[in-house]
């Protein structure tokens, strides 16, 4: 693997924490909005907005452990360099 | 003095209305059609005089056309090759868009929800119709995460839905509110600038303060402004990567 400039791997990273940071957020949006219309439709108020406020949290959530799932899988396949200690990783 | 927010008021200079529904040529509007020229002129005179060995401005196109196309191969895969001209078109358009805000008195156009939220909307439908096309009604399989427990199944399914809609939302509040908040803060700290320095003695030196840090967020905005455009493409490449290649 090529060593990847340095800049564009903070941008990169930026862009990605930027984004799961989001995505919790608008996910709690639609899914409170999706309850809220849910109970004018059904007359369950308030219980199909606080379900599906909740459901949007989890949605946000599961997002973000996938990410970091799969950015764990990289690192943990990518081999370490010689004379780099794994504690110095990430600095 | 202004208020910070004066930049993002829309002006009519042509007005128009058809059937009820008002029309007019606004300023926004304006812009995007510069926005359009230039990138239009950017690209057709890079590759005028097209040579073997390209020239700096044929570099500039050839480089920014290959990233892209990098950017779809990396996260569609080949599939996706026919999508380059449409992911090419948006990344060039955000990145226009973003760069020509930052000129002083030129208008941001993607600092309006509308504007973002018209982009990211077709972009989701367009996502649909074509998962649709190419898969049937085995799209719908993008809801259900291999190896899901059947107990567990309704909630999962939910939640993947709900976590598909989010995504219009999310596309287009990150390239607005990124460009909102960070013009806004721009004319704040220009706005310290002229109001320290008319306050006359020791303030007028202090004014240098709010100048050196408006400097400093100019470099950021700069930074911001290509990066946004990045990741709408490759947000776009990503959800059209969801709709082409199913993954199970």
């Amino acid at each position: 693997m090529p060593t990847a400039d340095p800049r564009a791997v903070a941008s990169s990273a930026l862009a990605q924490g930027s984004r799961y940071a989001l995505e919790i957020v608008a996910g709690t949006a639609v899914g409170g909005f999706l309850g809220w219309q849910l109970d004018r439709w059904l007359g369950t108020k308030p219980w199909m907005a606080l379900l599906f406020l909740l459901l949007g949290l989890v949605a946000g959530f599961m997002n973000l452990m996938r990410a970091v799932n799969r950015e764990a899988a990289i690192v943990n396949a990518e081999p370490v360099p010689p004379g780099v200690a794994p504690d110095q990783e990430g600095q | 003095m202004a208020s910070p927010l004066e930049q993002f008021e829309l002006h009519k200079l042509v007005t128009a209305d058809v059937m009820g529904y008002d029309v007019s040529f606004t300023n926004s509007a304006m812009f995007m059609v510069v926005t359009v020229v230039l990138v239009g002129l950017f690209l057709v005179l890079g590759m005028r005089n097209a040579k073997l060995i390209p020239g700096r401005w044929q570099t500039a196109v050839e480089s920014m056309h290959e990233f892209v196309v990098g950017m779809v191969d990396e996260n569609i895969g080949p599939n996706g090759r026919k999508y380059v001209p449409f992911i090419f078109a948006l990344f060039m358009f955000v990145l226009f868009a973003n760069l020509i805000g930052l000129i002083p008195f030129a208008f941001t156009t993607t600092s309006h929800l509308a504007v973002t939220f018209a982009f990211a909307s077709f972009i989701f439908l367009l996502c649909i119709a074509i998962g649709f096309a190419r898969h049937g009604l085995h799209f719908f399989s993008l809801f259900v995460p291999p190896q899901t427990p059947i107990v567990l199944l309704p909630l999962i399914v939910m939640i993947e839905m709900i976590s598909f809609l989010t995504r219009p939302l999310t596309l287009s509040v990150r390239l607005f509110a990124n460009m909102t908040a960070g013009h806004i803060l721009l004319k704040v700290f220009a706005g310290f600038i002229i109001s320290l320095g008319l306050a006359g003695g020791i303030w007028s030196a202090v004014a240098v303060l709010p100048m050196a840090m408006n400097i400093a967020l100019y470099a950021l905005e700069l930074l911001v402004s290509v990066v946004q455009a990045y990741v709408f493409a490759l947000l776009t490449c990503v959800y059209l990567n969801d709709s082409i290649n199913l993954s199970h």
